[in-house]
């Protein structure tokens, strides 16, 4: 019945395909390419797009060095502590704000809507003060004070949209079957967004792990260095190792991946949910 | 009355938490800021003075503001229409599972999470005049007009930044769209399908509906993370050529880390965010209408 | 409504992996956390940087004198220098320790100025010559100038005289230069001999033989000509150095006084202009790196050239020597140099002994020429000692003798700097004439320079 335009339509979807695949590949190829790339091949002005000489320098020279590891860690326990309470408290903001309804609520909600706009350099020399003062510089825990001030806005945010979607019919259910407040949150509801608390636990998790003004501030012991700073021995003030560079930048992306990919088989066990009920 | 406050108590504790920290972390840095604003401190004049709106007027008075407000809106409206459309066909081409899509999925999060300097740069090189991987493509498919340097015009750094700007961050749209989309029962599509509904009233009546609120609510944190964002600006052009991809973001960093005029920078600063307050206000009431309208008509 | 209790009951799979997932990350966490060091808790002083002792105070024995504990600001490049000088420093002087405090380079004012108005100042910290009135004005800083008479130290003869300027206020000495650079002319040799041309003497010269050597896609001279705004002033500066022209001035009465509105000037804008058509077009927009890769793989005949370049291009094809500056009509050579200063902090407890330090580090050339390492060293004397002993060093000794600061920094200089750029841009992209442009400068760079 519409195989006529079946085929054309096949055939424009594929090439729009071909096209975002591309569009979104080859910069990470370019990436990969330049980090294998030897340093006299850097030194050209062009570059081919498949390196003539390679070495893995970059690599070596990046795990030879401590810093990175010591920069994993800390960003790990950072942005980890960070992320898991923020999608805590996220979530039980987002809870209030919809399935309740009282005086003040709405400028709650558009508070925490306008704590985004707000460019964090303004944070920088007020924070420093306030951290100083409570002695708190160059401790883990006043990144993840900051931190959470930034990932529990967007926790709201994105979780509000989620628990909209939950109907307040399987709530109201459970409650006549004898849920209490509690249950009700771990049994019904958390099963229920479970793929949205994850997409918003990964965004939330990308955007600490890159964050780079606020950790720079506080913090200024080489032990304490977080995956930013780290990359920041890339760039001298002439010039920057970009095949050291980029090879970091690989090997950095690789924590946020590993998790992206455990996460991926909780939105298909949804999916297999989803169609049987 | 005893009821009311009872009832009350579960939710206050609830949000009570969250509230503190960004009272504590946000507002009161944001309200120090908000008083520098008002004086003439900087690192010079330890003893701030009140020099009331003498900030403000300054930046206002500088042609620098206007045109970089200029810069800011094409840019911020831009990316937001590149982003959204780029991420929702995403989106949907990951749903219908062509080849090698589940290795896209998986390597969708890595222009998110490349650093800025490093996407910027990458970006830039593959657009050089002559030796770019792309200027040369795009030379072509004809798409340079004759023989410039991309990053010497105007709207071609600007569409130069905007397209490095949506490489890093359509993914996000993409994957939470995508997470969403896929809870639409398959069934439903297939069975509207089967009764005759043609592909685009499929889309528009029943796919969009169903994505419209995560939709929404990632494309408003992407348009003002988008506004803010200055890195990949920052490392491809300074926000030239002749300032005119200096976005209030650039801007705004140029004057706090450049110049440590600090009383400067947090008028430039308020103004920033009053900006942004005024366009998402006027989006917000627009798509209200919208939908009233869309209700008055269904 | 049955349908929802089924949805329900069959997430409970989910519900563990969500679970594990948890303990997973909390296992990652705690065993990162117990991997030693410094999770959180520690506080500022008690954390051992990067220098000398481990954690803390490691004189185990009977206790004599109190132990002070010096914090120096760098920036991460320095760091290793000064962990190797304070070494030494703290085997000679048992009782002081120093720790180091090392930040990105673009972040080091941030984070003095946050120190001093929390109250908390470095006691040492290093300065870019460019803020240094700035830092004094606001306080940052404290003057040497009586420590400097106390112990009868005659800078004037242990540094090169015109960087020393940059320190100094209202005739007291406040920062001592450690590191400062130059810059010179680098030659592709290849291009040259085949060209059958020598090294230019005179800008002029340089126009010329720069137009012989561009053809088949190859370039007179390379520069990324607008890649920070201090461009035309340093950078491309030297050639307004060379013409002995500044962009303004300190008059009689300590007033800056701007010197744009002049033929000097104007006709340095317009050998600027000229130098576009020996350049490659993307001079205008490209980064540093790019111009050093055009360079680098022989595609260029000239480039401007600092000391540190010879690492960065270490690996390239070229086969390159280094000349003067070309000299403007008035016939000599000029240069343009910066650096970096160290002073002590305003406010320090333990000003005295911060002194110590800073004596010890600049009166020794040998010290000078190993806190100099990451550019030139500021103490002609230096020049002695390895590495800047050697030949490829030769140059710059020589340049450093016509090169100077542009201007001696006021306080808004980055501002300033900024304006003159903006219209130095507008020229280059043949968006204003130079006439234009050098009165439209003059007025607006006065502007600025009477705020200070």
């Amino acid at each position: 019945m519409r195989s006529g335009t079946g085929r054309a339509y096949l055939l424009f979807k594929y090439a729009i395909y071909l096209f975002m695949v591309f569009f979104t590949l080859f910069p990470l190829y370019w990436i990969v390419a330049n980090s294998v790339r030897s340093s006299a091949e850097m030194l050209s002005s062009r570059l081919s797009w498949f390196p003539r000489q390679f070495t893995i320098a970059n690599y070596a020279e990046a795990f030879g060095s401590q810093q990175l590891f010591i920069s994993f860690r800390n960003s790990l326990i950072v942005t980890g502590c960070t992320v898991v309470i923020s999608v805590l408290v996220g979530l039980c903001m987002a809870y209030v704000f919809t399935r309740y309804r009282f005086r003040g609520l709405p400028v709650i909600r558009t508070t925490i809507i306008v704590t985004q706009f707000i460019p964090v350099v303004v944070f920088i020399i007020p924070l420093y003060l306030l951290m100083s003062e409570l002695h708190l510089l160059n401790t883990h825990l006043s990144i993840i004070i900051a931190y959470l001030s930034l990932s529990i806005p967007i926790g709201t945010i994105l979780l509000s949209s989620y628990l909209t979607d939950v109907s307040v019919d399987i709530e109201e259910a459970a409650k006549i079957d004898g849920c209490n407040t509690w249950q009700l949150f771990t049994r019904i509801i958390m099963p229920l967004i479970v793929p949205g608390l994850l997409s918003t636990a990964i965004i939330m998790f990308v955007i600490l792990w890159q964050e780079f003004l606020i950790a720079v501030s506080f913090i200024s012991n080489e032990q304490l260095n977080t995956v930013p700073l780290f990359l920041t021995r890339y760039q001298g003030m002439y010039g920057t190792n970009w095949g050291g560079i980029m090879a970091a930048s690989v090997i950095i992306s690789v924590p946020g991946l590993f998790l992206f990919g455990l996460t991926r088989k909780f939105f298909i066990n949804n999916l297999i949910g989803g169609v049987k009920g | 009355m005893n009821v009311k406050f009872k009832r009350m108590i579960a939710p206050s504790l609830f949000l009570l938490p969250g509230m503190l920290i960004i009272a504590v972390v946000i507002f009161y840095p944001f309200v120090r800021n908000l008083m520098y604003s008002f004086t003439d401190f900087s690192i010079l004049r330890r003893d701030a003075g009140y020099v009331g709106f003498e900030n403000y007027a300054d930046i206002l008075a500088e042609g620098v503001f206007a045109n970089s407000l200029k810069a800011t809106l094409v840019w911020s409206f831009a990316n937001m229409f590149l982003l959204i459309l780029f991420g929702v066909t995403m989106a949907f081409l990951l749903r219908a599972k062509l080849f090698g899509s589940s290795i896209l999925y998986f390597l969708l999060l890595i222009p998110w999470i490349m650093p800025e300097v490093v996407t910027g740069y990458t970006w830039k090189f593959l657009l050089n005049y002559q030796s770019g991987v792309y200027y040369n493509l795009l030379k072509t498919f004809g798409l340079i007009p004759g023989d410039i340097d991309i990053f010497a015009s105007k709207t071609g750094a600007m569409l130069a930044v905007v397209f490095a700007n949506v490489w890093r961050s359509f993914p996000i749209i993409a994957l939470t769209t995508y997470a969403k989309l896929k809870t639409l029962s398959a069934d439903l599509v297939e069975s509207a399908m089967i009764d005759g509904a043609r592909r685009w009233h499929v889309f528009f009546y029943l796919e969009l509906p169903h994505i419209a609120s995560t939709l929404l609510s990632v494309s408003f944190l992407c348009f003002v993370w988008t506004y803010n964002a200055f890195g990949i600006i920052y490392v491809m052009t300074g926000g030239g050529p002749l300032k005119t991809t200096e976005i209030l973001a650039v801007l705004l960093q140029k004057i706090a880390f450049d110049q440590f005029n600090f009383s400067k920078a947090s008028a430039m600063s308020v103004l920033a965010i009053l900006v942004l307050v005024c366009i998402v206000a006027t989006i917000y009431l627009l798509l209200k209408q919208a939908a009233k309208r869309g209700m008055r008509n269904a | 409504m049955d349908k929802s209790i089924n949805k329900v009951m069959g997430k409970m799979d989910v519900r563990k992996r969500f679970r594990l997932m948890l303990l997973a990350l909390a296992a990652v966490l705690v065993i990162g956390g117990c991997g030693g060091g410094n999770g959180g808790g520690g506080t500022t002083a008690g954390n051992s940087g990067t220098s000398g002792t481990s954690g803390g105070d490691s004189t185990p024995s009977a206790p004599k004198t109190e132990t002070v504990t010096l914090k120096m600001l760098t920036q991460e490049a320095a760091a290793p220098v000064f962990e190797e000088v304070f070494a030494e420093f703290m085997a000679q002087h048992e009782g002081i320790k120093i720790e180091i405090d090392s930040v990105p380079f673009d972040q080091l004012n941030t984070r003095a100025i946050s120190a001093s108005m929390a109250g908390n100042p470095y006691d040492l910290m290093e300065v870019n010559h460019v803020d240094t009135l700035a830092y004094i004005k606001g306080g940052v800083i404290q003057p040497i100038q009586s420590y400097v008479e106390r112990d009868a130290v005659n800078y004037e003869s242990l540094i090169f005289p015109a960087l020393l300027e940059a320190g100094k206020y209202q005739n007291e000495l406040y920062t001592i230069p450690y590191n400062t650079d130059t810059r010179v002319l680098a030659i592709n040799k290849a291009m040259f001999a085949e060209a059958g041309l020598s090294a230019p003497k005179t800008q002029e010269e340089m126009l010329e033989v720069g137009k012989a050597l561009t053809k088949d896609g190859k370039y007179g001279f390379v520069n990324a000509m607008l890649r920070h705004i201090y461009m035309p002033v340093y950078e491309q500066g030297v050639f307004l150095a060379a013409r002995g022209g500044h962009f303004y001035e300190i008059d009689a009465n300590g007033k800056a006084v701007a010197t744009i509105d002049n033929d000097i000037m104007k006709e340095y804008f317009q050998f600027n202009l000229d130098l576009l058509d020996i350049m490659p077009k993307e001079s205008l927009t490209m980064t540093e790196d790019e111009g050093r890769q055009m360079f680098a793989s022989g595609s260029a005949g000239m480039y401007i050239f600092g000391p540190w370049e010879y690492t960065l291009i270490q690996d390239a094809a070229v086969d390159y020597e280094l000349a003067l500056i070309p000299a403007g009509p008035a016939g000599s050579s000029g240069s343009t140099s910066g650096g970096y200063q160290l002073a002590i902090g305003k406010g320090s407890k333990h000003a005295d002994q911060a002194w110590e330090v800073l004596k010890f580090m600049t009166t020794d050339p040998e010290m000078m020429a190993k806190i100099g390492k990451l550019g030139l060293p500021t103490a002609p004397e230096a020049y002695n000692y390895a590495p800047f002993n050697e030949d490829k060093y030769a140059i710059f000794k020589e340049q450093l003798k016509t090169s100077s600061l542009p201007a001696p920094p006021v306080e808004n200089y980055s501002e300033v700097v900024d304006k003159f750029n903006e219209y130095y841009e507008k020229v280059l992209f043949k968006n204003m004439s130079v006439e234009e442009a050098v009165k439209q400068a003059q007025v607006e760079v006065q502007k600025l320079l009477d705020r200070s």
